[in-house]
């Protein structure tokens, strides 16, 4: 641990040739991961992250400079080097740093050191077991196990100090279902901020039979049909729809560039009037929140959209510089060999007034999503593309066969306007790690079920 | 590669008497880029670490770190030896057992900007962009970064291997509008040489690629002829070679298991692996120490050879052939191609487009990380292109999706472009292919 005064001499040798913020970022992080496939415990790593960053803004520009291994010396080394990559400018102060000390945001029940490995491995051999007994077809299982502890430290010029210890785990089954030639897959990955506790609820075996559900589900399916048509959208993973459509291109990273469609449209209506968003980093044990961001701010519950209008963005610090809106808790990164930049956190969808039922028997020839896989999006066109994992014909109003292999694509701006149904069954446990220019970071989607008009389907049929 | 990573790789491993491994990483990385006529953010780092596997019997354990003090490194040993008890038995698990020294240093001479010229550079790319088409807009990326990294392997038994490798690339991402309509183009060279970034071809390129887009329109639905430009093709194909991972066949997750030998592509279906052709991934050795010759995979549309790993290849008593990769000093070494591409043929991409005559010349394909099923061999994808019409390339479309099937593609492959790209960034690359026909979901 280094101490706030040499902390405080870091950030201002950083600041010597000028700058109006710098901040350090340090990270000590330790990691358990377990591979179990083909009936055996194919892998087990075990490690340490340690390094540090610096950064300086100037203006609306940055830099950033990192290294692992750092100790005082290391540090101090970095903090001249960093100075040096600027011209050379009036020295800029750093503040007495006082600590935020705000209270953690969740416990932990069981910390995963203090776990033995042979308990984490029987896990996973749960799992298999499960799969397999789930049904014949299931032939092959892929089982993950991970736990993380990451220990952060952001001190900024601005007097801000934080430290904050954060746990995680996830638990990864992947079920390949087999006929003759024909093989599927099911996949169903949780992860919560959470010890070894996560696994009072999500039982190898809760989470073995969904993969091997979908799996069994998809060896039986037909491919799906091509063209225009109504989806439905059910909730949990059904958010990554809004995460990839919407909410990448309410980020400042995108926005203050003007390389967003949203740039410029706060205070208008961009969705329909039944949408209202969120992202909130404050809720205790999910897999995307923190008590502080990457930037030392504390998270916060960030309304995006309120009744069909946008109500705000998500801001790190250089968009703040960029664009005049303060910082707003959401500057994320995946380690220290990144800078961070404005990320999502959970973000969902708000419960309406219909139920899932009435959804389905509004659509006379569509698409229901029971479970969508991934996607991405061009923030600056706000064209996306998703995959997804389990879905069904819905023929006047009622579920039919399932279908494989659809893909739905369109443009986010268009999406939010065309979603015409929400109904109230909210679940915003959606685990996902999501990528952009800082790296991969857990972040959660929710949503309840939605109802879409007018999207393009991507089948074979 | 340092020297003294050498030193502090044998020095953990000294009074080792049983199987252990460790492989030392350290990796350096500079970027700047402008945006608006300012320098608008500068990266610098160094980083490095160790990864350690220990043997014990039939059972592999692995551990790393990124503190590089002797007693880290033999922490993570030890964390290693640890893992390996928790193990199932499994005839695959070992360390090569290869001796002496191999040393590989590919970006020796690979000539950098300095931080003044890069900071030049990235202005006037952005400069060229704007000038490249009035429709241009924004350029909100504009990047120059050069990376090196190295990596030492050394086991017990005195074997050691080093490498190192260096690259520059730059490029440009750009908006361009007409009315209300916003499209994007990208284009990034990777070389080892900094005289071959070409200001003028990156603006151009990511310039046309986002204007030629602009008045697409949706088309029609249903089964077309395809030219599926290089790149695309690349990424997509790439996408399904881990079906020709010898672990992924022994495993069940591979519909290729047990055909070696067999035809399952066309004729023209020729895919090499070679880390002395020209390209991105260059190295004699992988990172488990294995010698990296070339191989052909697919010979005109037989089913050649799979990528082995120490552990898949000891599974099925076949020799490694030099393709297990690890990431990082975290990773499991998993099969991966290096250097790899699908043999052009004689045509160039106007030549492909008269062969056509009509159908759909698909350029962009978003969502390959998603829309693919890597097992079944099933894709579908939203995609960007354009009409070809009386041999020729026609008006943009847009707001579709591809779909098929790999086991599908590479028996339909109708002719191959002479279009190969060789200052891409990727491990693998294609040029533009003919397919007889993918199917199209529009209006």
């Amino acid at each position: 641990m280094f101490k706030e005064d040499f902390l405080r001499s870091v950030l201002e040798t950083a600041l010597s040739r000028g700058g109006d913020h710098a901040d350090v970022f340090i990270e000590e992080t330790m990691d358990n991961r377990i591979g179990f496939n083909d009936r055996k415990v194919s892998s087990i790593s075990s490690g340490i992250v340690q390094g540090a960053g610096i950064r300086v803004i100037t203006g609306k520009a940055y830099t950033y400079l990192y290294a692992n291994d750092v100790d005082e010396a290391r540090l101090m080394e970095l903090a001249r080097s960093s100075a040096e990559a600027r011209a050379a400018g009036t020295a800029g102060t750093a503040k007495a740093l006082a600590d935020r000390g705000l209270a953690p945001l969740h416990g932990y029940g069981l910390l995963p050191d203090s776990v033995d490995m042979a308990r984490k491995v029987e896990l996973v051999r749960r799992a298999d077991a499960a799969a397999r007994a789930h049904a014949a077809v299931i032939d092959q299982v892929f089982v993950n196990y991970w736990d993380v502890r990451q220990r952060v430290t952001v001190a900024a010029s601005d007097g801000s100090f934080m430290n904050e210890d954060r746990v995680r785990t996830r638990f990864t089954v992947r079920a390949i279902a087999a006929r003759g030639d024909r093989k599927e897959e099911g996949y169903y990955a949780p992860g919560k901020s959470q010890g070894f506790e996560f696994f009072d609820r999500f039982t190898p075996e809760k989470v073995a039979a969904e993969a091997a559900r979908v799996a069994c589900v998809c060896l039986e399916a037909d491919h799906a049909p091509s063209g225009v048509m109504p989806v439905v959208i059910d909730n949990e993973f059904g958010g990554v729809i809004f995460h990839e459509a919407c909410g990448h291109a309410l980020e400042s990273s995108s926005v203050a560039d003007d390389a967003s469609v949203f740039t410029g449209k706060l205070g208008q209506a961009i969705a329909a009037p039944c949408v209202n968003a969120v992202d909130d980093g404050t809720i205790a044990n999910e897999w995307g929140s923190a008590r502080y961001d990457d930037e030392g701010l504390p998270t916060r519950r960030n309304q995006l959209i309120k009744d069909g209008v946008l109500t705000s963005y998500l801001v790190d610090r250089v968009g703040q510089a960029k664009m005049g809106i303060p910082a707003n808790g959401c500057g994320r990164r995946e380690s220290y060999k990144f800078a961070p930049t404005s990320r999502m956190s959970n973000t969902f969808i708000e419960p309406g007034k219909h139920t899932l039922e009435q959804l389905i028997a509004s659509v006379d020839r569509g698409l229901y999503c029971r479970r969508m896989g991934g996607g991405s999006v061009n923030p600056a066109t706000t064209d996306f593309n998703f995959a997804v994992a389990e879905a069904y014909l819905i023929e006047g109003g009622k579920l039919g066969m399932p279908v494989k292999n659809a893909t739905l694509i369109g443009k986010g701006a268009d999406i939010i306007m065309n979603i015409d149904m929400v109904a109230d069954n909210l679940d915003i446990g959606g685990t996902g790690m999501c990528g952009a220019a800082s790296g991969s970071i857990p972040a959660n989607v929710g949503q309840p079920a939605i109802r879409v008009g007018g999207l393009v389907v991507g089948g074979r049929a | 590669m340092k020297d003294d990573m050498k030193e502090l790789l044998q020095s953990a491993l000294r009074g080792k008497s049983g199987a252990v491994e460790l492989m030392g990483a350290r990796d350096e990385e500079f970027s700047v880029s402008a945006f608006r006529g300012t320098i608008d953010s500068y990266n610098k780092s160094g980083s490095g670490g160790c990864g350690a596997r220990a043997l014990s019997g039939r059972r592999l354990g692995r551990a790393y770190s990124e503190r590089l003090d002797p007693a880290s490194v033999a922490a993570a040993l030890s964390m290693a030896e640890r893992n390996a008890s928790f193990m199932d038995d499994d005839e695959g698990n070992a360390l090569y057992d290869g001796t002496g020294e191999k040393l590989h240093h590919e970006g020796a001479g690979c000539v950098r900007l300095s931080d003044a010229e890069a900071k030049r550079f990235v202005l006037e790319l952005e400069e060229a962009c704007k000038a490249a088409d009035p429709r241009v807009v924004n350029v909100p990326m504009n990047q120059y970064a050069h990376v090196s990294g190295s990596r030492g392997i050394a086991n017990a038994a005195g074997m050691y291997r080093g490498g190192s490798d260096s690259l520059v690339y730059a490029g440009s991402y750009l908006m361009a509008s007409q009315g209300d309509e916003t499209e994007t183009g990208f284009h990034v060279i990777c070389t080892r040489d900094s005289k071959a970034l070409d200001i003028g071809l990156i603006a151009r390129t990511a310039a046309s690629r986002a204007t030629d887009k602009l008045g697409g329109t949706q088309p029609e639905s249903g089964a077309r002829r395809c030219v599926l430009d290089g790149e695309p093709a690349g990424a997509l194909i790439g996408a399904f070679l881990g079906n020709i991972d010898a672990e992924a066949m022994q495993k069940g997750a591979s519909k290729l298991a047990g055909r070696v030998g067999e035809r399952v592509g066309c004729e023209l279906f020729t895919v090499i692996d070679d880390p002395a052709a020209p390209g991105f991934g260059k190295r004699r050795f992988d990172d488990e120490g294995v010698d990296s010759p070339a191989l052909t995979l697919f010979d005109r549309g037989v089913f050649a050879a799979p990528l082995y790993t120490v552990y898949s290849a000891k599974r099925e008593g076949a020799r490694p052939n030099g393709r297990g990769f690890r990431p990082g000093i975290q990773s499991r070494a998993t099969a991966s191609i290096i250097n790899g591409f699908i043999a052009p043929g004689a045509l160039d991409l106007a030549a492909l487009f008269r062969e056509a005559g009509s159908g759909v010349y698909v350029t962009e394909l978003e969502g390959l990380h998603a829309g693919l099923d890597p097992v079944s061999g099933d894709f579908s994808c939203g995609a960007k292109g354009f009409a070809i019409e009386g041999g020729q390339r026609g008006r943009p479309l847009k707001n579709f999706t591809v779909s098929g099937n790999f086991y599908e593609l590479i028996k339909d492959i109708a002719a191959l472009a002479n279009d190969r790209r060789l200052d891409s960034y990727e491990r693998f690359t294609s040029p533009s292919l003919l397919l007889g026909s993918l199917s199209i979901s529009g209006k």
